[in-house]
């Protein structure tokens, strides 16, 4: 007889509730899901914790549903709830604050906890995960207290990897007064895309009055968003499995023929966004390299863009000097009382100057090598062979249904990974219009091909 | 319409698709054994090339070999270099169209509109398909020619 599967969801961030959101949805009384969170509060995730009103979504309200069938889903909360009261002039196209959102993914798991009189579908366990060890009919997840979780299969929805954080060196995640950042302070700020951006907002909101300096290779900032409709591209129009920099000047040129017809360039970047997944498949692994190494930059900036009253206050900030902005590349740093002398070279220069700083906060982006991971289960899981990391070192081999690829190259049918851990197979998989599709794609897999097609879901 | 470049530059591939690994084929060779003229073919591997399809070495023992391997470029991809977006009528793309003359407005254009939905049926045909695929329908049709003599 067929059952329904018992699902371990490592990882209580957004991608990890959002999935728990989609196997829930399906009316199946037996379902049970366990999802397990280092932190005492499931939901929100790094991307949606932020205390500060000022820190606003980057996808407008109207596309940060839930459920990829159900785009405006959020903006539905949002009027329902009435949290838009105060906010004048909201709309279905405005920049909700981040913290709205994590309630709002807190208010979706919320009916299937455990309540009184009623068991829950839903079950959430604080802990870490240090290992998960296939047993005959199914996973068991171990928790670093000693205790372990059974069940049919396990996904790993590990997000982020923590950044850096000893001597002066401070998390984008953390707010600069938690860090204990002296309000004269002098900041270097490593990268200039959309963490960096909320970063120096974070600084400006705390009052912060010593220098703020932000820098990358290229010191290139976020674009702003703009309202306008994303052109209608089929997959037809797309120069799928070439060199990247044919397909790159093929986007160059669809720009230009845009702008030439009165469009604006935004409407094709955001015209690709259904099939960019399937470019970055579609590349040979030298592509994908050169996309990393040359492309990403520019694409990443016209890609990942800021809101507007967001880039108003930064073009403010920069232009009276609050915020420095060098296109430049740190050499070293060695450490110097409680800062750090850094060595830094300017794009186009041969000298080395030096910079005296008292944090550093990288925000470098959230492509680490998964090599130097301090996560202990993806340790113990490289270590057993079960994961393996992807030929560009971005995140785990993963087959294109999320499933684990294990040291001898065979894909998992218990273990599964979704949200940015998945991003060599994926590329575009931190937002959640990406990662809703995703989730949709692993829930269905989870319940019926799973039911269906082997003895997973045997009891255990 | 697949044009003659199109055609050519599919068979060139083919071609390449039949060689063992790190073996080149000259153009001349290529040229002869597909009936195309070399002028030509010269110009649609310069293009194959731009795109990362094939790769060329040059000098005495030079030649042209697939950049990468042959079941992972599909037919949709070189018809789309080659040939440009899959259209069957010049305006019926997204990207790129060039009006009619005697069209009022693309947008609502009902033969436009039915082309666009064709290419995308072309465009599902050709993207499941790939050079190795193609070179292996020639070769069963062949053995089964033999066969019936």
């Amino acid at each position: 007889m067929l059952s329904t599967p018992r699902v371990i969801i490592i990882g209580g961030g957004a991608s990890g509730t959002l999935l728990a959101c989609h196997l829930l949805r399906e009316p199946l009384p037996d379902l049970r899901i366990t999802l397990i969170e280092q932190r005492d509060e499931p939901g929100p995730g790094v991307a949606f914790s932020a205390p500060s009103s000022n820190h606003l979504l980057n996808v407008a309200a109207a596309n940060m549903g839930a459920f990829a069938d159900e785009p405006q889903h959020f903006w539905h909360w949002l009027v329902r709830t009435g949290r838009l009261a105060g906010t004048e002039d909201a709309e279905p196209f405005f920049f909700a604050p981040r913290s709205a959102y994590g309630s709002y993914l807190r208010s979706l798991i919320e009916p299937h906890l455990p309540g009184t009189g009623r068991p829950g579908r839903l079950s959430i366990v604080q802990g870490t995960c240090i290992d998960i060890a296939e047993r005959p009919l199914g996973v068991e997840v171990r928790l670093d207290d000693g205790t372990s979780v059974p069940g049919h299969v396990a996904v790993l929805a590990t997000g982020h990897e923590e950044p850096r954080q000893d001597g002066c060196h401070v998390s984008p995640w953390v707010s600069p007064s938690v860090s204990g950042i002296d309000p004269e302070a002098t900041v270097l700020i490593l990268g200039t895309g959309l963490t960096m951006v909320d970063y120096v907002l974070s600084l400006l909101d705390a009052g912060h009055r010593g220098p703020i300096v932000a820098m990358s290779r290229r010191g290139l900032l976020p674009q702003v968003h703009r309202r306008v409709a994303p052109m209608t591209i089929d997959a037809a129009d797309i120069p799928f499995g070439t060199d990247i920099s044919y397909f790159m000047h093929w986007l160059r040129e669809t720009i230009a023929w845009a702008e030439g017809r009165g469009e604006d360039w935004r409407s094709v970047i955001d015209g690709l966004r259904p099939h960019t997944q399937r470019i970055w498949q579609s590349f040979s692994e030298g592509s994908k390299r050169r996309f990393m190494a040359h492309a990403r930059a520019w694409w990443d900036v016209h890609r990942h863009r800021t809101p507007p009253e967001v880039d108003t206050r930064l073009r403010a900030a920069l232009a009276t000097g609050r915020v420095q902005l060098f296109a430049g590349k740190m050499v070293a740093s060695e450490e110097r009382g409680s800062g750090a002398r850094v060595r830094f070279r300017r794009r186009g220069e041969r000298r080395e100057e030096t910079l005296d700083v008292d944090a550093i906060v990288s925000c470098t982006g959230i492509v680490t090598n998964p090599r130097e991971t301090k996560n202990p289960l993806l340790r113990s899981l490289f270590a057993s062979g079960h994961a393996r990391i992807d030929p560009l070192a971005i995140g785990l081999d993963v087959a294109t249904d999320g499933a684990l690829i294990a040291d001898d190259g065979r894909a998992s049918t218990r273990l599964f990974a979704i949200g940015p851990v998945t991003r060599a197979a994926f590329w575009e998989i931190v937002a959640v219009p990406d990662i809703r599709t995703q989730c949709s794609r692993l829930a269905r897999r989870i319940l019926h091909d799973t039911a269906t097609h082997n003895a997973a879901t045997r009891p255990l | 319409m697949l044009t003659k470049k199109g055609k050519y530059g599919l068979k060139a591939l083919v071609h390449l698709a039949g060689l063992g690994r790190e073996e080149l084929a000259q153009v001349s060779d290529i040229a002869e054994a597909e009936s195309i003229p070399k002028k030509f073919l010269d110009a649609i591997l310069a293009e194959l090339r731009n795109a990362g399809f094939v790769q060329s070495r040059k000098g005495k023992q030079g030649g042209y070999r697939l950049a990468r391997p042959a079941h992972d470029i599909s037919v949709g991809q070189v018809i789309r270099v080659l040939d440009g977006p899959l259209a069957p009528i010049p305006c019926a793309s997204r990207t790129r169209y060039e009006p009619c003359d005697d069209c009022a407005s693309e947008e609502h254009c009902s033969v436009r509109l039915m082309m666009l939905d064709v290419r995308n049926a072309i465009a599902a045909v050709l993207d499941e398909r790939s050079l190795a695929d193609m070179r292996a329908l020639g070769t069963v049709r062949e053995l089964e020619f033999i066969y019936h003599i």
